[in-house]
């Protein structure tokens, strides 16, 4: 898990009606909290000027090879 | 007054019929129900009327054998009984992808044409979202896959997967960093390996295995929303792919001997959408002579060699 900061979201007038936890917020990289269980990985993508561009992997097999069967096999 | 009692499937539970039997697709869970075609037209028939109105044509004579029918479903968490079906519609079945292309497969050993100008850059331009390259080694150097890792990092693909050729240069650690610099990369297995070794679970592989022989022959389905409505329409292996043998060949598949162009010669853009190259695309498996009739067609996955029949717009399996 990365922290990245330790700051706040929030203006001086709402703090002072919040909770002091509320001072010590700590941003996280989605893609290393864990508890997301996401895995996901971001690349980039030039034509959608994105350089948080997720990584997704097919919903169908690519190919006649199918990775599972790949793998686990005798050859 | 009460209102009366509607029985419906839950809107991802979607009923197929075959000849000889029918199923429930469970696209949220993955799985399929085989029910026979008299509980088909009864759920046809709950859909439109309330289950008491329903239980006296169907029971033949036997009061518990709907309620019977009910409980098995409810039992399995495929249905509820509502009083107000109209709040409750069937799920969209259309299947829509603006991508020219879902898929391509590339094979390639850095010699027979240039990977970037004729296939990545075209591949970019249709908005391919996914590649498998099958990479032989022979003139291959640990540059050239870091190069194309590099390349593909800005290009719109969602994921690529490498089938790579063991070299000796292709060790664990320079594997697993070329895994770990190229996000894109969904699998990245190492074929033809001195022996098994498992890098990261489920995406870095060495395997001794070849390509030759690829897998196991039995059937495998696939089950979830996007294949389903998919090959309601289209046949889902070959539907929006293209294939480049090592050769530059453009084809629909490796397996297939047809070839419709080669890529240092012409477009791979203006290929991929002649009429011709894009019929297997519509080979749906309501249109395949052997599975036409099966209620699991929608989920098999078939990645065969197809043929036409004397009807036209019909398929059967090529016989190799």
């Amino acid at each position: 898990m990365t922290t990245l900061d330790v700051m706040t979201l929030f203006p001086e007038d709402m703090l002072a009606q919040l909770p002091l936890t509320f001072r010590f917020m700590t941003p996280i990289e989605s893609s290393t909290f864990e508890e997301n269980c996401t895995e996901y990985r971001f690349g980039r993508s030039l034509r959608h000027f994105s350089g948080q561009y997720i990584s997704l992997g097919s919903y169908k097999p690519l190919s006649n090879i199918i990775y599972e069967d790949f793998l686990t096999q005798e050859p | 007054m009460n209102s009366p009692d509607y029985f419906l499937l839950y809107a991802h539970n979607v009923p197929v019929r075959g000849r000889d039997g029918s199923a429930i697709y469970d696209l949220r869970g993955g799985r399929i129900i085989r029910i026979n075609n008299r509980c088909f037209d009864l759920l046809a028939t709950l859909k439109e009327k309330p289950i008491d109105d329903v239980r006296d044509g169907y029971s033949f004579g036997d009061p518990a054998a709907l309620d019977q029918c009910l409980k098995t479903l409810l039992d399995q968490n495929l249905g509820f009984i509502t009083e107000t079906p109209q709040f409750f519609p069937e799920l969209n079945l259309n299947w829509v992808l603006p991508n020219v292309l879902h898929t391509a497969i590339v094979e390639h050993n850095f010699d027979h044409y240039d990977l970037y100008r004729h296939v990545l850059k075209p591949l970019d331009r249709l908005l391919c979202r996914h590649i498998e390259f099958r990479i032989h080694t022979e003139t291959a150097t640990a540059d050239d896959l870091l190069k194309l890792a590099h390349f593909l990092s800005d290009q719109t693909v969602k994921s690529v997967s490498y089938l790579i050729q063991y070299a000796p240069f292709l060790t664990p650690r320079f594997v697993e960093d070329l895994y770990e610099q190229s996000p894109k990369t969904d699998h990245l297995i190492i074929y033809s390996a001195p022996h098994f070794a498992e890098i990261k679970p489920q995406k870095v592989y060495f395997v001794p295995r070849s390509l030759e022989k690829p897998g196991s022959e039995s059937a495998r389905y696939v089950i979830n929303t996007q294949y389903f409505t998919e090959a309601l329409r289209h046949n889902p292996y070959y539907n929006r792919k293209v294939a480049v043998d090592r050769y530059g060949r453009i084809k629909n598949c490796l397996q297939l001997a047809t070839t419709y162009g080669n890529v240092a010669l012409d477009s791979l853009s203006d290929v991929v959408q002649q009429p011709d190259f894009q019929e297997l695309w519509f080979s749906a498996p309501d249109c395949i002579l052997e599975v036409q009739d099966s209620p699991l067609r929608y989920g098999l996955y078939l990645p065969y060699a197809l043929e036409k029949t004397d009807h036209p717009g019909q398929y059967q399996i090529a016989r190799s």
